[in-house]
């Protein structure tokens, strides 16, 4: 409990302080006065020019340093919404290159160069990876028409080619399986070229008079079928193909 | 060119507008200590960094309140240069602790009766010492603590404190005086 001595000592300062505030105001009644009435002297008290100059350049100065200070919070206020935006865009491309669909979807693109005596074909894996063939693996047709039999296998690199010919008369099938990424040559002089979807995938059928080609891919190759038969037979043989 | 263009500047605006309505008179006035063209630009070039510092407390260019305010400042900065040069030392705090000790010699009923008053005892108080009249209205008036004013005016609070006592005194002695009793104004 405070003594009422110490009270009374609050209570008298709050009035003090008020006056003293009062006298402050009269004071700067008086200051206002008193320049009025030294309003001459003040108007003929020759001004430094120097004094001018100083105030424009630190006016100037200010000027300067504003604007660098609003420069500065503009850019922060811009950065941090790029670094935002970037950060969303990362996010979103990592997301779509390691889900798991992405990985298994793989996109092929299949260049075609059409040329007046043959056509060029090379099937490019757009991931940039391709695919090797190892060891002694290749695919090999389970269906061939009635008579035909393997008669040889070439190896050149990493193509694989198959020789099939009919024992009990004419006709001969060539089967060529290469890496993605191999250059293929077609006569396709006076053929009728076109596009087909066969084994879930482009591929290229070109019907010539004694001579059908079949072109396409899958994940992992591209197959080059060259025969006398008919392009249906062709085709056949293609679906047919199996992994040994 | 394009932050030129949207750049808003009320604050330079302000201390421009408060450069162009009081330059002469601050200038005049930091003159009239010092008689001295050189020192009086020091100081001005000091008060208004000051000012500039302050701006935000500053409402009313055009008003006695902001017009006694600068011209506070200024005329304390003079001051302190002239006492600086005429090699007057500064009041040494520790030799006038002692004094500091009759702070409620002011009776009330003396502030409320002699309202009317007001003008001339400012006056003579600023007769007395202008520095008094300064400080009890930055203090009072203005409402800054002792630091703020002891930075405002270029010097440490302990004379802040001193001073205020002073002046508080130096308002006593003048409602007690005779010439009080018999003016009216």
């Amino acid at each position: 409990m405070k003594r009422p001595q110490s009270n009374d000592f609050a209570k008298t300062e709050k009035v003090i302080a008020a006056y003293c505030h009062y006298i402050g105001e009269c004071h700067l009644d008086n200051i206002s006065k008193e320049l009025e009435n030294k309003k001459v002297a003040i108007e003929t008290l020759p001004y430094p020019d120097s004094m001018s100059q100083w105030f424009e350049e630190f006016i100037q100065e200010r000027k300067k340093r504003e604007v660098q200070a609003r420069r500065k919070k503009l850019l922060k206020r811009i950065s941090s919404r790029a670094a935002m935006f970037l950060i969303v865009l990362s996010t979103a491309f990592l997301f779509v290159t390691v889900s798991v669909e992405a990985f298994r979807v793989r996109v092929f693109n299949f260049f075609k160069e059409a040329n007046d005596r043959y056509t060029s074909v090379r099937v490019v894996e757009t991931t940039g990876v391709v695919s090797s063939i190892l060891g002694e693996d290749y695919y090999y047709p389970l269906f061939l028409p009635d008579g035909f039999v393997l008669r040889n296998t070439e190896e050149i690199g990493q193509t694989k080619i198959m020789y099939f010919e009919n024992s009990s008369g004419g006709g001969y099938i060539h089967f060529i399986q290469a890496e993605i990424g191999t250059d293929f040559h077609f006569d396709t002089e006076d053929a009728n070229v076109e596009e087909i979807n066969i084994c879930n995938g482009k591929g290229m059928l070109s019907e010539k008079k004694d001579r059908n080609i079949i072109f396409w891919h899958n994940e992992k190759r591209c197959f080059y079928i060259i025969s006398d038969l008919s392009t249906d037979t062709l085709l056949d043989i293609a679906e047919s193909i199996k992994y040994k | 060119m394009f932050f030129m263009t949207i750049m808003d500047d009320p604050t330079r605006n302000k201390m421009e507008a408060l450069y162009s309505l009081y330059y002469k008179a601050l200038f005049f006035t930091a003159f009239d200590i010092l008689k001295d063209y050189h020192e009086a630009e020091d100081v001005l070039q000091s008060a208004l960094l000051k000012i500039f510092g302050n701006l935000d407390k500053i409402d009313d260019i055009n008003c006695n309140k902001t017009k006694g305010f600068i011209v506070i400042m200024v005329r304390n900065m003079a001051i302190n240069i002239y006492n600086k040069r005429k090699r007057r030392a500064e009041i040494h705090i520790d030799g006038l602790e002692d004094i500091l000790i009759d702070e409620s010699g002011m009776e009330p009923e003396q502030c409320i009766l002699r309202l009317d008053h007001g003008k001339w005892v400012a006056r003579q108080l600023s007769k007395l010492n202008p520095e008094y009249a300064d400080i009890l209205a930055l203090k009072y008036t203005y409402g800054y603590s002792n630091d703020e004013i002891a930075h405002l005016l270029d010097t440490v609070e302990g004379n802040v404190r001193v001073k205020l006592h002073r002046a508080r005194k130096a308002l006593l002695t003048i409602m007690k005086g005779d010439e009080y009793e018999k003016t009216t104004e």
